[in-house]
């Protein structure tokens, strides 16, 4: 390759010239990556070697400027509907990475890079349950996802891969065997992929844990080789901090209680607790200043009850809850 | 002064400045003043709301805010000399906005510099300061490219909108989305080349 060729060049398709290819490889190049100054270098020589570059190069820099001009582009792109539904998807996706100090890509799946060669359909989905809603939705291929409240689940199944994403909250899925077809869920911190089996997904501001009901689920961290290989029983946390922790058990009736409205928890620190029960709460639940969230609770209660537990907590544990309109506060009650 | 001071087909008033050769053109001069604020005015009013509606659906939140994207784009077309020229002032602001939107991100804004410095004066305008009588594509190849984007796959459609409207670059598109650069590439050539086509053929 010489040193002017463009990189990332594709073959051009049968109808353009090799120059269109080309300057839509520039093109793209300097509109999504950081470009080095040999790059700058090259595109300059590229550009001075012929007209039919700088005219070529002219031509796909009036089409994706243009494409800012086309009517309704933000609809058209966006999905009318899923924004509808979810207007601060992106925004919210792009924070909790970044909260999480997380730095580069995720693991991808090996067969994505046919798609390339693969023209649509591809099956877009979007699960969303409200605050207090468990719901369970069935996919085209016959996978069941159950949420628990607050939580959504996206992705895309195209005729290769299943790719789906929990975004918030938490999941239980039953994912129906497909040895073509990989399925993986990206939460942003690890990657969790499997061929069919049944697994729980929670997704908290800090960590990640998956839990392996059924099968055989391959748990992979972000930015990393890492990967940890779970079979039934087996559930991992993933932090920011630890990346992968050990592979431990878990109870599959306290764990996945969640499913039939009961929140279980074993020697948990009041703030998860408080993150869950927020996902189910009429009103928000919250940890006021000097509360103590890291105090460690064994509970079981119906998402119904929430309001009493926590009036249980006031009179058992040093804290005080005060329910408003808007709110239930929980303070240090010394 | 006149009680009609613009004179927008240049026929000369009747009355006492008719025959004076100065005085009309310094009121056509304030005139036009005039009738510019007023113009802004009422771009602001009748596109303000409605820009800010759509940079949201491309940034969410943000960043970057999309009132402030807005605003710049504002300033932007408030500097032009020539309001009258721009053909849709909707298409212009949008398209400004989202230009300065990508500004934001510094990993690309290098890149986007260099290639402004290269092009410049050079065969086509400044990207940045689009001069309103750049026209970049007539009404029916804007029609025949929004045509050719309902044909995309969600993911393709995914990929412009972080790419070209949001200003991502590979890696930051991976990172949100989980598939490879090498595809997200790949993607997105193989958008631009569909696109191109449908303007072609």
């Amino acid at each position: 390759m010489s040193r002017s060729r463009p990189p990332n060049s594709n073959r051009p398709p049968v109808q353009a010239g090799k120059q269109d290819a080309e300057a839509r490889a520039w093109l793209l190049t300097f509109a999504s990556e950081e470009v080095s100054p040999e790059m700058e270098r090259a595109f300059t020589d590229w550009l001075a070697a012929s007209e039919e570059n700088r005219q070529a190069y002219e031509r796909a820099h009036r089409l994706w400027e243009g494409l800012a001009e086309v009517d309704g582009i933000e609809d058209l792109l966006t999905d009318r509907d899923n924004v509808r539904a979810l207007p601060q998807r992106p925004a919210l996706t792009r924070r909790l990475l970044l909260g999480g100090g997380l730095a580069a890509g995720l693991a991808c799946a090996a067969a994505v890079g046919l798609l390339a060669l693969q023209p649509p359909p591809a099956e877009e989905i979007m699960l969303v349950t409200a605050r207090g809603e468990i719901k369970t939705f069935t996919l085209s291929d016959g996978s069941q996802i159950t949420l628990g409240g607050a939580s959504r689940v996206r992705g895309e199944f195209t005729g290769k891969t299943r790719d789906l994403k929990l975004a918030a909250g938490n999941a239980y899925f039953d994912i129906a065997r497909d040895e073509n077809r990989p399925l993986t869920v990206d939460t942003g911190d690890v990657q969790v992929r499997v061929l069919g089996t049944r697994f729980d997904i929670k997704k908290r501001a800090d960590r990640v844990s998956v839990s392996v009901d059924s099968g055989h689920v391959r748990v992979m961290a972000v930015n990393l080789t890492e990967t940890r290989d779970l079979l039934a029983g087996d559930k991992i946390v993933s932090t920011a901090a630890l990346r992968l922790g050990p592979v431990e058990g878990f109870d599959p009736e306290k764990e996945l209680s969640w499913r039939s409205g009961r929140l279980s928890f074993v020697d948990a620190p009041l703030r998860d607790i408080v993150a869950d029960m927020n996902q189910y709460s009429d009103r928000p639940v919250r940890l006021g200043p000097g509360a103590p969230a890291d105090m460690r609770l064994t509970l079981s209660f119906s998402v119904q009850q929430i309001g009493q537990v926590l009036a249980g907590l006031d009179a058992a544990y040093p804290i005080q809850v005060r329910e408003s309109d808007t709110e239930i506060l929980i303070s240090d009650g010394l | 002064m006149q009680a009609k001071p613009f004179c927008p087909d240049n026929t000369v008033l009747p009355g006492p400045f008719a025959d004076g050769a100065v005085v009309p053109v310094q009121v056509d001069a304030a005139a036009v003043a005039v009738e510019r604020t007023a113009f802004l005015n009422h771009l602001f009013r009748e596109h303000y709301g409605e820009l800010v509606g759509r940079l949201r659906k491309v940034f969410g939140a943000g960043p970057p805010d999309p009132e402030d994207v807005a605003q710049a784009a504002f300033s932007k077309l408030a500097a032009l000399t020539d309001l009258g020229r721009i053909r849709s002032p909707r298409a212009f602001l949008f398209r400004t906005a989202i230009n300065i939107g990508l500004n934001s991100n510094d990993k690309i804004r290098r890149g986007r510099n260099f290639v402004k410095s290269q092009l410049e004066g050079n065969f086509f305008p400044d990207v940045e300061e689009i001069s309103p009588e750049t026209v970049l594509m007539g009404k029916q190849d804007l029609e025949r490219v929004a045509r050719a984007i309902r044909q995309l796959s969600p993911k393709q459609r995914e990929i412009l909108l972080r790419s070209r409207f949001r200003g991502q670059t590979y890696a930051e598109i991976k990172q949100e989305t989980g598939w490879s650069e090498a595809d997200i590439s790949r993607q997105l050539t193989k958008v631009m080349a569909l696109l191109q086509d449908e303007l072609d053929n």
